[in-house]
């Protein structure tokens, strides 16, 4: 029981934090935030498992994570505030060309980022052949640029 | 000539702006719970230790302590006294790990378990430390005796 105790805490504790990073801190990650993940990963893993390094307790442990998990993907699909408030909602950075500074600004971006996102992805030199940008659930950056005739 | 084309996409600003207000609200709470830790509400520290004084003896504990992690009992024995009593209940939901100095001898009884120890080398005050481990999360309350004069150990164990 305390070992699906700890799963359950720690699970959600993580949920809680990683939500409230936002969503750029952990998709955009240098090596630093590398080497963050490390660390938080060693410190979960004893807070997990405490002093019993058992096969049993991994095993219980491992399985309290995966079915919290699958309830959770489960409670996404059924409802749509779940979905929204779990995983968060996509939202537009450039639209028609025009940077909506307030919400850029607010997701904790720049017009720099915005740009090499548009490079990696289409190889836009310019932030005029941007037509929009999304902040994806994910974290990540997506580009539609403009279609030329 | 540039054309624009309609974006279709599950946009929800409403919620999107609810959800920027949540995560300042939250590096709040973070910061807090940091600050509370620095301040010593999440587990042992001198910050929020508790002393008890009598003539008998000085006992410190902290109020706070953690499951499976060290916790430190300090006591001192004044006027030649150089025993001391834990009450049973409190005994048997911690793993005692070690009592420094070792005693010359334990005994248990029904309700307690006496503790003696060598009279101190200058024959006034004998310090010992207890190093136990909480084995339960929650309040964890116990007794502790000198010589008739008794105190309550009581401390917070987190999960």
């Amino acid at each position: 029981m305390e070992s699906v105790l700890r799963g359950l805490s720690i699970y959600l504790f993580l949920m809680l934090v990683t939500r409230i990073a936002g969503r750029r801190t952990l998709s955009e990650m240098t090596s630093f935030d590398f080497v963050l993940l490390l660390i938080i990963s060693e410190a979960t893993q004893q807070a997990l498992l405490g002093e019993d390094f058992s096969s049993m307790n991994a095993f219980v442990v491992i399985g309290t994570l995966i079915l919290i998990d699958v309830g959770m993907s489960l409670l996404k699909r059924r409802f749509e505030w779940a979905d929204k408030l779990l995983d968060g909602v996509p939202t537009v950075l450039v639209r028609d060309g025009k940077m909506l500074n307030d919400r850029v600004k607010r997701a904790r971006l720049d017009r720099d980022e915005i740009l090499e996102a548009a490079r990696r992805a289409h190889g836009i030199a310019a932030f005029s052949e941007i037509e929009h940008a999304i902040l994806e659930r994910d974290g990540t950056i997506s580009i539609i640029p403009k279609h030329r005739n | 000539m540039a054309r624009l084309r309609e974006l279709e996409i599950d946009e929800d600003i409403g919620f999107q702006r609810k959800t920027w207000v949540a995560q300042r609200a939250g590096w709040v709470l973070l910061t807090l719970f940091i600050l509370t830790a620095c301040w010593g509400l999440t587990g042992p520290s001198g910050l929020t230790s508790v002393v008890h004084e009598t003539e008998a003896f000085r006992l410190e504990f902290p109020r706070f302590g953690r499951q499976d992690a060290d916790l430190f009992l300090k006591v001192m024995l004044k006027g030649g006294r150089h025993s001391f009593s834990l009450s049973n209940d409190y005994i048997e939901k911690v793993y005692v790990q070690n009592v420094l100095p070792m005693p010359r001898a334990q005994a248990g009884g029904q309700t307690r378990t006496r503790f003696d120890f060598d009279p101190a080398t200058d024959g006034t005050v004998t310090t010992v430390v207890v190093k136990l481990r909480p084995m339960r999360g929650g309040t964890l309350l116990g007794g502790f005796e000198v010589d008739g004069a008794r105190e309550n150990l009581k401390h917070y164990i987190y999960f």
